[in-house]
């Protein structure tokens, strides 16, 4: 629309104080090339060159070979801002802090922390997706790409990234053995559980859902055994089962997700 | 090429147990179509199930031969469809041209360079080339309502759909846009919903008029501001019983029921047939 708009080539020559042949008007003998086509051209390479460098994120994510067209939906994921990440820290490091304070030994002193961490990517999920966390969620909904697919991106994409803050806190706990990864599986079930409520329910509803779910199985386990028996093997598998059974779920009731219901 | 037919049959939406729409069958394009209305008349949810956003409660909406009925008929009708919705929703932190690499991502535009090649040039049709780099937080109102705009060019849709496109926009602007619309109207098929009758509906090959989720009018411009022929006059005075509106310092255009005595009648716009239609059953 403006006149450095519409034709890019004519405004740069006459900043250079050039003015070639093709520009000369009606008194220019001889045919020009083709100016709109040599306009496109040059607003083309203008946007090569002036394109603002992609962010560290993008570039690491291309290097690991995530395709082109996946790599915007990643960095723009809500819940991936540096603040998010560390509130994430900030939040597993309290609940370290309490447990380091129990007088408890061994696994029952990171109980504190094995019953947190599960909901740390589970706020991820609730702040990746939906029209009350995600400002561009109107604009992405009347695009062609697939709700689940883009929900499914971010959810792995703030599970990746609180999983691995969650796995360095646990790598610097001085003691509890396996029990400091213990936490994993369930965090795998009660995301699972919040994506497959997700596609009833607002993401946030469904990861509030979730949340309570696991801390009200806590509750009543906590109160019946120990941390080790809480955690230990028949926990891990009941915890792959849902997560396989809440992925399912999701997946079947993908088409949810794909419009926006009123209200 | 020829521009593509929006077709609806049936189509209603409901709230609860309240229809807030129910505009049946309806056949747009080509060309631009404006869709007036008051607030709450359905204008925005009508555009919401154009543009497949928001399921209908009973009906479809179709584009060409393509009826959106699941995700694959709504993402066949998605790629040919540009949107700019009532609110920006905009990423504040993000950076324009990050924005609309999201964008082109989401419409499945690819490669990275080529994307980049649609947002320089949806960019350039909205005057934003130089604020590329900024953060959106950093722009003006007017400039993230540009911005909404060139999300929707991205790809190069044949349908558009644009709700208030010219809110926030200065007067500049909005001629600019107007302009753009009449221009992309040529070739697409543009829905657009505003309350600027005169400036945007003018320039429409059709308006609708929409009045508690009904269509009260279907039919071009000039129809629709002969539809306040014999209803409009110009008075110093506003008439109480009409509806007036200042177009000057004690100069006053009023619409009523019928032109009072000694009235002179006035020629009628857009926006006079607008109201006479929507406040007097004209």
């Amino acid at each position: 629309m403006t006149h450095q708009a519409d034709n890019p080539l004519e405004d740069a020559l006459a900043r250079a104080g050039e003015r070639p042949r093709f520009l000369a008007g009606p008194d220019a003998t001889g045919p020009g090339p083709d100016l709109h086509r040599v306009s496109a051209n040059f607003a083309a390479i203008e946007a090569e060159i002036d394109a603002p460098r992609p962010s560290r994120l993008a570039r690491v994510l291309r290097r690991f070979g995530v395709a082109d067209t996946t790599v915007p939906l990643v960095t723009a994921t809500p819940a991936l801002r540096r603040s998010w990440i560390i509130a994430v820290l900030l939040a597993v490091l309290f609940a370290l802090n309490a447990a380091s304070t129990s007088t408890a030994d061994g696994a029952d002193r990171i109980v504190g922390f094995l019953t947190v961490a599960p909901l740390i990517p589970l706020l991820g999920v609730a702040l990746a997706f939906g029209p009350g966390v995600d400002p561009t969620h109107d604009v992405a909904v009347a695009t062609p790409v697939d709700g689940f697919r883009l929900f499914l991106i971010r959810a792995i994409t703030v599970v990746a990234a609180s999983c691995s803050v969650l796995l360095f806190v646990a790598w610097v706990v001085p003691e509890g053995g396996w029990y400091r990864v213990a936490w994993l599986l369930p965090a795998l079930a009660v995301t699972a559980t919040a994506l497959a409520l997700a596609t009833r329910f607002d993401a946030r509803v469904a990861a509030a859902l979730a949340a309570v779910g696991w801390l009200t199985v806590m509750l009543i386990v906590n109160g019946q055994t120990d941390a080790a028996t809480a955690f230990g093997a028949a926990t891990q598998l009941v915890s792959l089962a849902v997560a396989v059974i809440g992925y399912i779920l999701f997946a079947h009731y993908r088409h949810r997700l794909d419009t926006l219901s009123l209200g | 090429m020829t521009a593509p037919a929006i077709r609806t049959d049936g189509l209603t939406q409901r709230a609860g147990k309240t229809t807030i729409l129910d505009v049946g069958d309806l056949a747009i394009g080509p060309g631009a179509t404006a869709v007036l209305g008051p607030n709450g008349s359905g204008k925005s949810t009508l555009l919401r199930l154009l543009a497949t956003v928001n399921p209908a409660a009973d009906g479809t909406v179709a584009v060409d031969d393509v009826t959106a009925t699941d995700q694959a008929s709504r993402a066949a009708i998605r790629r040919r469809l540009g949107y700019v919705p009532q609110r920006d929703g905009l990423p504040p932190r993000m950076r324009v041209q990050e924005y609309l690499d999201y964008v082109g991502a989401l419409k499945e535009i690819g490669p990275e360079r080529l994307r980049r090649r649609w947002a320089a040039w949806a960019l350039a049709r909205v005057e934003l080339t130089e604020q590329r780099a900024d953060r959106i937080r950093t722009l003006s109102g007017g400039m993230q309502r540009r911005l909404t705009i060139a999300q929707a060019l991205l790809g190069g849709p044949d349908v558009l759909v644009l709700d208030e496109p010219l809110a926030s926009l200065d007067a500049e602007h909005r001629s600019r846009v107007t302009s753009l619309i009449a221009e992309l109207g040529r070739d697409a098929t543009i829905v657009v919903a505003t309350h600027h009758a005169d400036e945007l509906a003018a320039v429409c090959h059709r308006v609708l008029v929409l009045d508690a989720g009904r269509v009260v009018f279907d039919g071009s411009p000039t129809s629709l501001a002969e539809r306040a022929t014999g209803r409009v006059w110009d008075t110093t005075t506003p008439d109480p019983h009409a509806t007036c509106r200042a177009i000057g310092p004690d100069h006053h255009r009023c619409v009523g029921a019928a032109l009072p005595d000694g009235a002179v009648p006035a020629t009628p716009s857009v926006a006079d047939g607008y109201v006479a239609v929507v406040r007097y059953g004209a």
